[in-house]
């Protein structure tokens, strides 16, 4: 998503030239370095040093202009945290943050570069919205979004390239992508490189004969509750799949939603409040039970429990 | 135009004034920071009304300079020096620290005009002031940015990275100001966490870095209005007395915050009579 990304900031200051991207040494990896090349003006380094970064950042959106601070999600969130809730949030300051390598697709760094607890810090910030693009085509539209709005914002950005998934339908504001039947038995809720995973699980349920929907979250905050409630009703089971702790973050989010309905039985999937490790991102994804076969897995023994139970899903791969 | 000697004088004058209606606004209330507040009142007054291009009746004026306050828990000295320019209304210096009030614990843009920064959570300002700082240089303007900080503050790292950019490039037209008033929260800052040498610290770092009496109008007025020449961003390292002014407050870490709101509203009725 890093070109994609690059081509995306790349239009938008063609559009505006107050835009000014930042980094944090990180250029090479971030690609920030290609949009240096065209303009050179609107970018700066600044080394290390994460909270100096937002707080620069901060500091220009003050003074008008339309900072983007770029920068490995891991340091960048949890790192500048407090930056990004007083320097940013708390002055209500419409400064973009964008988290590379986000989730595991850091992969072979290890778990220091791992990005998976940055959604529940940032769903906490008052004022802050959360985009996560499910694919590449997605980022264009993420970002022109992202940009307009008046609020801080974060965007959620994977390492790999994610190759345009075929349909789904976006409604929301561009907020949510929805592929699937109009009334189905399973909804898998996705967000990132999840929703690829479980567009591949729903095919496989669809081959068992389970009507399985896949609802992308896109923007995770302000959370499509409504919405989210409104596509859940009537199905038999609501399984939320996320590339982060299984606290506070895209499951978190959905169990807030739907505790509040009498809707369908909630079956959280994510990182089980462990650390990661070193792998290839594939390894990585099948390691903590992300990959298509293990959700698929869920889904059947969930849907054969008959009365799910909400909350925990069994322990599947990784080192726990 | 008036001649150094008049201005000196006048900064004086405005500075005793300043002083008074720091003491009033916390005592009026019982809670705030009077010992760091009295430390900054000579650099808040000849920031305001000698040294800074500014439009009190248009607090926005794009082209003005800015004056970020990083030590946020000086926050009466600049309320009580924005009440004098009539950015804030007069009838609110005695609302410190209430609920809904413009005069918030710690300055929060949200609340009140003329701020440049929220701040409170220390180390956070000179980031802020570097990024106002570049932005200027990218906007083509002349603005200069000046960032009061404390002398304990400077022990939160974001401080010296900020230091570390602004000096590796170059940001002449910004100024940090530490008001070295040599106590912060729990004691002397020398046995709490010494930043000594602070101002071979700041020369390491690319700063022009200058010592002076902080509570010398003359000097400070001075030094200030020298930011923007040069090369190198400037520090302006301020030798002042926490509580200065108070016989019973000076250079006691125990009126970091109040530590006797009768004894404070008692000196100042005494001073409402003299």
């Amino acid at each position: 998503m890093r070109e994609a990304f690059i081509d995306a900031i790349l239009v938008e200051r063609s559009l505006d030239e107050r835009l000014f991207v930042l980094d944090a040494d990180c250029a090479r990896s971030t690609k920030t370095c290609r949009f240096a090349q065209h303009y050179p003006d609107s970018f700066l380094n600044l080394g290390i040093a994460e909270q100096n970064l937002v707080g620069v950042a901060a500091g220009m959106a003050l003074a008008g202009l339309r900072p983007v601070a770029c920068t490995f999600a891991a340091m960048l969130v949890a790192r500048a945290g407090e930056q990004i809730l007083q320097s940013v949030a708390a002055q209500e300051l419409p400064v973009k943050l964008a988290g590379h390598y986000a989730g595991m697709s850091g992969a072979r760094e290890g778990a220091p570069h791992h990005s998976v607890a940055d959604l529940a810090f940032l769903r906490a910030v008052p004022g802050m919205e959360v985009w996560i693009p499910a694919d590449d085509a997605d980022v264009r539209p993420v970002v022109k979004r992202l940009m307009a709005s008046p609020q801080p914002g974060y965007v959620r950005l994977c390492r790999e390239p994610v190759a345009p998934l075929a349909g789904g339908t976006h409604f929301a504001e561009g907020g949510l992508r929805f592929w699937g039947p109009q009334e189905p038995e399973v909804v898998l809720v996705a967000a990132g490189i999840t929703v690829r995973e479980c567009l591949a699980a729903a095919r496989r349920c669809e081959e068992r004969g389970i009507a399985t929907a896949v609802l992308a979250i896109l923007r995770l905050k302000p959370f499509p509750e409504s919405q989210l409630v409104a596509l859940t009703n009537g199905a038999r089971l609501v399984m939320s799949v996320e590339e982060h702790s299984w606290y506070g973050g895209l499951g978190g989010a959905a169990a807030e939603a739907l505790a509040q309905s009498a809707g369908p039985p909630l079956v959280r999937v994510g990182l089980r409040d462990q650390f990661t490790e070193t792998g290839s991102y594939p390894e990585l994804l099948d390691a903590y039970g992300l990959t298509a076969p293990h959700i698929e897995r869920q889904v059947l023994e969930h849907l054969r429990a008959g009365a799910v139970s909400v909350g925990a899903p069994k322990p599947v791969g990784g080192s726990s | 135009m008036t001649t150094a000697a008049d201005d000196s004088a006048s900064l004086i004058a405005q500075a005793k004034r300043l002083r008074r209606a720091v003491l009033e606004m916390i005592a009026a209330v019982g809670t705030g920071h009077p010992g760091s507040s009295l430390s900054m009142v000579e650099i808040l007054t000849v920031l305001y009304y000698a040294v800074l291009r500014h439009r009190p009746g248009e607090p926005e004026w794009p082209l003005r300079d800015r004056f970020l306050l990083s030590k946020g828990h000086g926050a009466p000295a600049l309320y009580a020096t924005l009440i004098d320019l009539g950015v804030l209304a007069l009838e609110t210096a005695t609302l410190l620290r209430q609920l809904g009030s413009p005069l918030q614990g710690h300055p929060d843009r949200r609340f009140t005009p003329g701020l440049e920064i929220s701040a409170g959570s220390l180390g956070q300002g000179l980031s802020m002031g570097l990024g106002m700082a570049l932005a200027a240089r990218r906007l083509e303007q002349t603005w200069r940015v000046y960032v009061l900080l404390g002398d304990g503050e400077c022990q939160e790292g974001q401080v010296w990275e900020a230091a570390m950019a602004a000096g590796h490039h170059r940001l002449h037209r910004l100024c940090a100001i530490v008001d070295c008033n040599g106590f912060q929260h729990d004691g002397a800052v020398e046995d709490i966490l010494d930043l000594e040498p602070l101002a071979a610290k700041w020369r390491a770092f690319g700063w022009r870095t200058v010592e002076v009496d902080g509570h010398d109008c003359a000097v400070l007025a001075r030094t200030l209005r020298t930011v923007g020449e040069g090369e190198r961003p400037v520090a302006v390292l301020a030798r002042t007395v926490k509580g200065k002014g108070v016989a019973f407050m000076e250079g006691r870490s125990d009126w970091h915050s109040v530590a006797d709101a009768d004894q404070l509203a008692r000196y100042v009725e005494e001073l409402g009579r003299a």
